[in-house]
């Protein structure tokens, strides 16, 4: 894995809820404390069901790894930092 | 038997027709329309096939198209009862008037970090149900969600949503379960729906295999409480309502040849009587297999189809 490789997550979420806000500011603030890049797309599953049933979402928030490979699917909200950590991959 | 007048009453609550042989006759006229429908049943009972029919008697015989979503491990179940029942699944799909979703929840997959809910099984159901103004669903079987989330407490509290959403939607839909051992299904599933549940069952008694069905609740309709045995062949599901073997049809005058010139003469010229039960008796060798067989001879020769059942001779 390459330390200087840009990470891809896509985070799915049910419209602009607090839940959702917390979701991804843990999400940020995971990578922000391993000072690893990434990008997080953002994809509200009312807006887009095309792509929650393409990624098979069914809990909500849902994120997914896409890249690096292999693909690592997360249900929740980021709350339980360290099992996060673990399961992305990052320190 | 129920009393014709009372049956009008119970106009009021809207039935879904199943089109399955003998069921609508029970329930008189189906399952209840909007709402949803539990049916449990051990293994191997005919839960996926029911539920499958329902839904293509609903796009072939009611113009109601249909959304299957089949969990886990119904994949495989599903494509077998279809193919041998000669279902041209591709063929509906391709019409949109049949979506079939696939759900795999496997629990090892899924890390669970924190709170969630199942908002996205939702907008899933709905995009399908919407896409094809779906009036039919099939949940088969919900229970796999059990086996994939491991906070039982937000299951059950996004079920009772699933299922109030579901009525919201105005689709008649069938969840199935299995059978539990201390609860009625294994994850209590009859908690949340009240409306209709139906019990299969297939035992073997004394080496004979039987399957029989009962309509364990129905709320708001007269329906038969017996059990009903059923087959499952090459047609799919059927069921016997042995209940309304009532006599209330019409005696006929109409005549049939006995396919025995000489014996039609003895009977009035004419034959027997249509739709009435001759007993032929006499000893060994008299020829009673002879003139049943010239009965039906005569029958198929007419172009009239001919059950010839027999018990005590080889076919040939």
């Amino acid at each position: 894995m390459e330390a200087s490789q840009v990470w891809e997550l896509d985070l799915f979420v049910a419209d602009q809820t607090p839940k959702a806000k917390l979701t991804y500011d843990n999400l940020k603030r995971l990578f922000q404390e391993s000072k690893t890049d990434c990008k997080i797309r953002v994809i509200d599953i009312y807006k887009n069901p095309e792509a929650t049933v393409e990624n098979e979402v069914m809990a909500i928030p849902t994120t997914i790894r896409k890249s690096p490979l292999p693909r690592v699917t997360l249900i929740g909200d980021l709350s339980d930092t360290a099992r996060a950590k673990t399961k992305l991959g990052i320190k | 038997m129920q009393n014709k007048d009372n049956l009008k009453t119970e106009e009021i609550l809207e039935k879904s027709p199943t089109g399955i042989g003998g069921f609508d006759q029970i329930t008189y006229g189906g399952l209840p329309k909007g709402r949803i429908s539990l049916i449990v049943g051990g293994p191997g009972t005919g839960k996926t096939l029911f539920a499958t029919q329902f839904l293509i008697n609903g796009i072939n015989k009611f113009k109601e198209p249909g959304v299957f979503v089949a969990f886990e491990e119904t994949r495989k179940k599903l494509a077998q009862n279809t193919a041998s029942l000669g279902f041209r699944l591709n063929n509906l799909i391709d019409q949109r008037k049949l979506i079939v979703d696939y759900i795999y929840i496997e629990r090892k997959e899924i890390e669970e970090t924190g709170e969630y809910d199942l908002d996205g099984l939702f907008v899933r159901l709905g995009y399908a149900i919407d896409s094809i103004g779906a009036k039919r669903i099939i949940l088969d079987t919900l229970e796999a969600i059990f086996s994939g989330f491991s906070q039982e407490s937000i299951l059950r509290a996004e079920l009772r949503r699933l299922f109030r959403w579901l009525e919201e939607k105005g689709v008649t839909a069938i969840v199935t379960a299995e059978r539990g051992y201390e609860t009625f299904t294994k994850y209590g599933l009859e908690e949340y729906i009240s409306d209709c549940v139906i019990v299969l069952d297939h035992r073997v008694t004394e080496q004979v295999s039987t399957r029989r069905m009962r309509i364990v609740k129905y709320r708001g309709s007269l329906h038969g409480t017996n059990e009903y045995p059923y087959l499952i062949g090459e047609d799919g599901f059927s069921i016997l309502p042995i209940t309304s073997v009532a006599l209330d049809y019409h005696s006929t005058k109409d005549r049939i040849s006995t396919g025995i010139p000489r014996l039609d003469a003895m009977l009035d010229g004419k034959g027997y009587y249509r739709g009435t039960s001759i007993l032929v008796s006499g000893t060994a060798g008299t020829g009673k297999s002879s003139l049943a067989l010239t009965f039906a001879d005569s029958a198929c020769k007419r172009g009239e189809k001919c059950l010839y059942i027999t018990f005590e001779e080889s076919p040939d």
